[in-house]
């Protein structure tokens, strides 16, 4: 690469990120993802408290259970799990970034370029270095006295770019997921290799590996840098070469538009009249487009997991995760959808909005296929409740607390969406930025259901408690018509606000 | 009837419509014209309740488009994608709104037969979802949304665009033909002066957000009037950087003599115009 090369890559990397600050500062959504990263950054205060509480607690713990070797030596025998959870953390604390590229397809500008740049920003990314409030103190607490000031840098930026190459590792499986749920079989297909690797006692060439390889980077040797600065480079690469393709197919469109093989009609919601035409709505809405169907079926596969592990082995076996994993059972397809009410109806928004009550009836039916899409989770539940792992009682008990407690919630976002999702698009288009406003609702969702659980049944017997919540959770779903209308009354005083940010935030498919 | 109201609405400093009042009265084909920015798809927008007014209102019927929805049941709009649902197919899509209307499968079905020259066998029966047929054709499956209902109001923006030339012959004549039945007050914007002419009885011209003329157009005189205001003399402005002096001063001769010649059909700006 030239310098004169080097310098506009520089100056396209400024622009870029200059486009993007501005773009979140504009996003309709700005002043409410103001108020609440102040409760997420509340959040991640606590979470950096762990981390740094973590990286004392390992210290004293590894010199404990292992006291023939050095702690340090230990966590870079586990650095996989380390990688591993970092790898889950990210599905559930970062967003796949969108490639604003289309505004520089004609533009002389090398498209090549603009998405590398895109890469570098998310190698540059905050969220990369958040491991290190574990890792310094655990560095300093261990290191420090036998290698010094030195040995801990060393040892810190071999770790963060380790995290780097689990960033592109990341992208890389999320893009390909994006493209069909199938492809969550890859990380899984590697990290179950990585598992056996580790577990097998008399052949862990893997543990003592990344034992060697830590060892190699507060050593500063220059095999053990080179050697994940290519893994690095690699996986940029290997993401690279994906994100392009996947991109070019979205911008050609080059997919052949398929005839439907077969219209269904759904006629058993005809008896539904008005609400039952919007149910068929939904349903499509589900079924027929890449982003909410793509999140359904996310939805249904952690859904699966959780029960099957509930019902099969003891991870799950404390109250805390017992309950927490029913709830999440249950709640899970409607977070995923309901946390994005409106949204996806933004792109035609105008349309409805012409029609009397339209909203109405679009919030009752929207109610209405989740309480039924509940029916699944209480299905899969019945492993469980077979294994003796919950009660009838306790599944019942969260399945009315989610149709009630937990809708009632995630529904309140149909008033503060203003944000229109893109129904088919994934990679390309504008980006929409973080929606820190309806995170906070989803873990309220998630949450609060199972505070509630916990906090009735350390204070009562276990099956006052179950009847207690099952009574809140009926009376939340017996008066759904009320606060429907309610949410829809508070959406109508905030139309056209909401009209506003759906319509500019609007992009063309 | 729609009855406009010191209707104002601003975007930052811009005032993108100011309409002190105005009446439509129920029957009448309204076209809207003007060049880009002058406001035809915000009036649209504030008569339909899409956008919030910063001052005065806008009554259908009588009731304040903003305070209630009735009239949305006696209205009919389509102004750009964001009317469709894309991953339905046409007929779906039809059968949602048509049902959403309290009409049967088979009144639809009967609403439909009207449209088929205008459909021209590229619209019912493809077996596709609508946000996998062309501009032209998304653009007809909106318009026949829109008037599915037979709205007693119809709203259209830029009906014309996309269409091909056969198409927009019988988007007028259908237009025209659903006026004379229903006695629908219709209103259509467009850039096609000849088009809007052609179907409208009276014509609004906005400039700048306000309406500045009212043209009546019962006789089919409008186009005229209207040509005279949208076109840009090249003529006068050219010869000032690309000739010299004279050469200007010889080519402003004949403009000026045209401009004398122009007829006076205008009528002086009324927005306080009534009918």
């Amino acid at each position: 690469m030239t310098i004169n090369k080097m310098i506009s890559s520089i100056n396209l990397f400024r622009e870029l990120r200059r486009l993007r600050k501005i773009g979140g500062k504009r996003h309709p959504m700005y002043d409410q993802n103001k108020f609440a990263k102040y409760f997420m950054g509340f959040a991640v205060a606590l979470w950096v408290v762990y981390l740094i509480m973590f990286g004392f607690l390992f210290i004293g713990l590894f010199s404990e259970i292992f006291p023939s070797m050095e702690p340090y030596h230990m966590l870079n025998k586990g650095m996989l799990y380390l990688l591993m959870v970092d790898f889950i953390m990210r599905f559930a604390m970062t967003k796949l970034p969108v490639q604003e590229i289309k505004p520089f397809v004609l533009l002389p500008v090398g498209k090549n370029r603009v998405l590398r740049s895109y890469l570098v920003m998310t190698g540059l990314s905050g969220f990369n270095l958040i491991w290190m409030f574990m890792l310094v103190p655990f560095a300093f607490g261990t290191l420090f006295r036998y290698f010094g000031f030195v040995g801990v840098l060393g040892f810190l930026v071999g770790y963060w770019l380790l995290m780097l190459a689990n960033n592109y590792w990341f992208l890389f499986c999320r893009t390909l997921m994006n493209q069909h749920i199938l492809y969550v079989l890859v990380p899984i297909a590697v990290y179950a290799l990585l598992l056996v690797g580790l577990l097998v006692p008399e052949t862990n060439y893997i543990g003592n590996f990344c034992m060697e390889l830590g060892e190699g980077f507060f050593l500063w040797e220059w095999q053990a840098y080179l050697g994940v600065i290519a893994l690095v480079y690699g996986l940029f690469e290997l993401c690279h070469a994906l994100q392009k393709r996947v991109v070019y197919k979205e911008l050609s469109k080059t997919e052949v538009v398929k005839k439907l093989k077969k219209v269904s009609e759904y006629k058993f919601l005809d008896r539904f009249g008005e609400v039952g035409e919007y149910m068929r709505l939904e349903i499509k809405l589900l079924t027929r487009n890449k982003v909410p169907r793509a999140q359904f079926y996310m939805g249904f596969a952690i859904m699966l997991m959780f029960s099957a592990a509930l019902a099969f082995t003891d991870v799950y076996d404390g109250d805390f995760m017992r309950y927490f994993i029913t709830v999440y059972n249950f709640a899970v397809l409607g977070v995923l959808v309901l946390s994005q009410t409106m949204s996806y109806e933004g792109n035609y928004l105008d349309g409805l909005m012409s029609r009397k009550e339209s909203i109405l009836n679009l919030l009752r039916a929207k109610y209405y296929v989740q309480c039924a899409l509940l029916l699944i989770p209480l299905v899969i539940m019945i492993l469980p409740i077979t294994e003796g792992k919950i009660s009838l009682l306790c599944a019942l008990a969260c399945f009315f607390l989610t149709s009630g407690f937990t809708f009632w919630t995630l529904m309140q976002l149909a008033v503060y969406n203003k944000l229109t999702i893109n129904l088919n698009t994934k990679v390309t288009g504008k980006n929409t930025g973080g929606t820190f406003f309806q995170s906070m609702i989803i873990m309220a969702g998630f949450f609060l259901p199972v505070i509630i659980l916990q906090v009735f049944t350390s204070l009562l017997s276990e099956n006052t408690a179950l009847l207690i919540i099952l009574g809140i959770g009926l009376a939340f779903t017996l008066t759904h018509p009320l606060w429907l209308r309610n949410i829809y009354k508070r959406f109508m005083k905030r139309r056209y606000e909401n009209m506003e940010g759906f319509r500019s935030s609007i992009m063309n498919n | 009837m729609i009855t406009i109201s010191n209707l104002k609405k601003c975007f930052g400093e811009k005032v993108a419509v100011n309409v002190k009042d105005y009446i439509i009265s129920q029957g009448t084909m309204l076209g809207l014209v003007g060049n880009n920015g002058a406001g035809k798809t915000t009036l649209f927008r504030l008569i339909l309740d899409l956008l919030q007014a910063d001052e005065g209102e806008v009554h259908i019927d009588h009731v304040d488009v903003s305070k209630s929805e009735e009239w949305k049941q006696r209205t009919g709009a389509f102004i750009d994608d964001s009317f469709l649902i894309d991953y339905l197919t046409p007929e779906e899509y039809f059968y949602f709104l048509g049902r959403v209307f309290g009409l049967k499968k088979e009144e639809i079905d009967e609403r439909l037969v009207p449209f088929t020259r205008f459909m021209n066998g590229e619209v019912l029966g493809q077996k596709k979802l609508i946000r996998d047929f062309s501009r032209g054709n998304k653009q007809k499956i909106g318009i026949i949304g829109a008037m599915l209902h037979r709205p007693s109001l119809l709203i259209l923006d830029e009906p014309f665009n996309f269409l091909d030339p056969s198409s927009q012959s019988v988007i007028k004549h259908v237009l025209a033909e659903y006026n004379r039945e229903t006695g629908a007050t219709i209103l259509v914007s467009s850039h096609n002066l000849s088009h809007t002419t052609d179907v409208c009885s009276r014509i609004a011209l906005l400039e700048n957000g306000v309406v500045i003329r009212d043209i009546d157009n019962s006789e089919h005189t409008a186009e005229q009037e209207l040509e005279s205001y949208f076109n840009v003399d090249f003529a006068e402005e050219a010869p000032a950087a690309d000739t010299p002096q004279e050469d200007t001063h010889a080519t402003e001769q004949p403009v000026a003599a045209e401009m004398a010649e122009q007829p006076a059909t205008e009528q002086p700006a009324t927005e306080e115009s009534a009918e």
